[in-house]
């Protein structure tokens, strides 16, 4: 039996709404900004203290915060963060580190072909895919404006 | 309609098996557990070994205090959430005795119990055994994300419980028996929200309660208890709300199994508990054990499940609800 | 050299409050809105503003997830200029290969050495 009814669908409506929202907005936004603040650090220390290189600085930053994401997902730590930071954890490089890893260790007792091999890419393929997509598609509308040159 | 309702004559409740995990033996009701495993892995290579190795306990449990041996059980009804139902047949590999498999979702556990009765009446048996499990690792994977992703938990989601129940029943009179069934109907309220699965499953508890109730000329008098099985916090509003404004009051005496299984606060849970192990492993501890005192005489117990797949979700297909209802009385 | 902390804390922090202002106003899951702020990414460098926000926020724009677009679209701009048609294809792992490489190891050693839990 299907039950159209506008009430119920009020009921449902309201049901579904978020509470908090600003508060998740402003927890997001404090522990986004101490990632940023700890990455930055991590950059200073490599380029002033260890004087890397710019770009050198940059992809040690981004694997130390990586690395720390990897450990924090293996111990089963992240996910608890994640439910009092929302996004703050989710949308800088920490993010795609938990997504890749809870992947592949959730994966393990399917074997290493069809579980870990097989469903690494499982949340992450979305990201590499519309990047890549967009990119090229870009690409060759640069490319035109270059040959239009 | 009059097809959905069945009135038993010799049911009996002979022997129940439980299993939890330490999450809701720390609950509210975990007085009422006497088994649980610490580890959600129970020494087994894996989350699904580990709820077959549940559900096999608990039948295990439910047929060590039975009045029948192993080689007396007639047959078995069973069913979980897992694909292709393995976790509940590959419980029941070492026995001989024949197998239906079913799923009704979160109320494959109390279907169980209604085809099992109706199979010992039809076919005047002796005995039935009704199983079910479930184990909050395995949904996760299975209708979720992975375990240690960082999915956000919605205030509106329930939790898996980890459990198996069996219940072993005899048409030889003990002290509580199963008196009538209602098998429910499919009742959609064109919601697509996964993450409310309580709200939407409330109007398919409400439909089975309103059909039992006409179908047996009974009324909510008649009952000392109403019993939900996972409707959770936000689902056991819109419940009693919606009974209420139809003219059924039942808030003083209804019980969601979901909502009574946690401590939420304590034990960090937004919604409640769910799971064919949620009605099944509260129902036979906790009501049961009322029951016995005489606290509560004649028990409403209504198993709700949410019919989606993880399919059905992703292309946008609205979620399809039932709810399944017995009768327990004490004799 | 403060003041490139604050404003990492600053571009870090709006970027994920953005994300989550997203999410808690529509059905999006996180996973649509890594997606999308990914194809951000790579829209803002297009048009090379997403180099600007990095010189100002440093590394509060480097880590959100729209740097990952933005860094591969500059691969391909860059095999555009230097290859011409093949580099669009070329160009698209030239940058962010780093990242990738160092993410797919680590995510198999822990499937070798860590058990999923609750």
């Amino acid at each position: 039996m299907v039950i159209n009814d506008e009430k119920i669908k009020q009921i449902i409506k309201e049901n579904g709404k978020e509470k908090h929202k600003i508060k998740k907005v402003l927890l997001s936004f404090l522990f986004g900004g101490i990632i940023g603040l700890f990455g930055e650090a991590i950059y200073v220390l490599f380029s002033q203290v260890f004087f890397v290189n710019h770009e050198d600085a940059i992809i040690y930053s981004d694997s130390v915060i990586i690395v720390i994401s990897f450990l924090l997902t293996g111990f089963g730590v992240f996910d608890k963060v994640a439910q009092v930071a929302h996004s703050g954890v989710l949308i800088p490089i920490s993010g795609f580190a938990n997504s890749i890893t809870s992947s592949a260790i959730e994966g393990k007792t399917e074997g290493l072909v069809f579980g870990i091999g097989g469903k690494m890419f499982s949340l992450i393929g979305c990201v590499f895919t519309y990047g890549i997509v967009s990119s090229i598609v870009l690409g060759f509308i640069y490319y035109l404006m270059q040959v239009l040159k | 309609m009059k097809s959905q309702s069945v009135k038993f004559n010799n049911i009996y409740i002979d022997s129940i098996g439980i299993i939890v995990s330490k999450k809701e033996k720390l609950g509210p009701l975990g007085m009422y557990f006497n088994h649980y495993i610490d580890d959600y892995y129970f020494q087994c290579k894996s989350f699904e070994k580990a709820q077959i190795k549940l559900s096999n306990e608990a039948i295990k449990l439910a047929i060590s205090h039975s009045i029948y041996k192993e080689n007396e059980i007639s047959i078995a009804f069973g069913g979980d959430l897992s694909n292709q139902l393995y976790s509940s047949t590959a419980s029941l590999k070492q026995y001989d005795f024949p197998f239906v498999g079913l799923y009704a979702a979160c109320a494959s556990g109390i279907l169980s119990i209604i085809l099992a009765s109706l199979y010992m009446q039809g076919c005047d048996l002796n005995n039935a055994l009704a199983f079910t499990s479930s184990h909050v690792c395995v949904s996760q994977r299975q209708f979720r994300y992975p375990n240690e992703y960082a999915s956000l938990i919605k205030d509106s989601m329930t939790s898996t419980v980890t459990g198996g129940c069996a219940v072993i029943l005899t048409n030889m009179k003990k002290q509580i028996r199963i008196s009538k069934c209602t098998i429910g109907r499919i009742i959609d309220v064109l919601s697509k929200n996964v993450n409310d699965m309580g709200t939407c499953m409330a109007f398919s508890a409400i439909d089975t309660l309103i059909n039992h109730l006409n179908n047996n000329n009974e009324s909510i008098n008649d009952y000392d208890l109403f019993v939900t099985g996972d409707l959770g916090d936000i689902g056991s509003k819109v419940f009693i709300d919606v009974l209420k404004e139809k003219g059924y009051d039942i808030i003083s005496k209804h019980i969601d199994c979901g909502s009574a299984i946690y401590d939420k606060e304590k034990q960090d849970i937004k919604a409640g508990g769910s799971g064919p192990a949620c009605v099944m492993c509260v129902t036979f501890s906790y009501i049961i054990n009322q029951m016995m005192k005489k606290i509560y005489k004649k028990v409403l117990v209504i198993a709700t499940g949410s019919l989606h797949s993880q399919i059905s979700y992703q292309q946008k297909e609205t979620i399809p609800c039932i709810a399944h209802a017995i009768v327990l009385e004490v004799t | 050299m403060f003041l490139s902390f604050i404003l990492a804390f600053l571009v870090c922090g709006i970027i994920c409050a953005l994300a989550e202002i997203i999410i808690v106003n529509s059905k999006l899951t996180p996973g649509h809105v890594t997606s999308l702020f990914v194809v951000f990414g790579t829209i803002l460098e297009f048009f090379n503003i997403y180099d600007k926000i990095k010189k100002i926020g440093g590394m509060g724009a480097i880590l959100p997830i729209c740097s990952f677009g933005s860094t591969i679209m500059k691969g391909v701009k860059e095999g555009v200029i230097k290859e011409g048609f093949i580099g669009i294809f070329k160009g698209v792992f030239s940058s962010c290969g780093v990242l990738i490489a160092l993410a797919i190891f680590l995510a198999f050693l822990s499937s070798i050495i860590f058990k999923a839990k609750s």
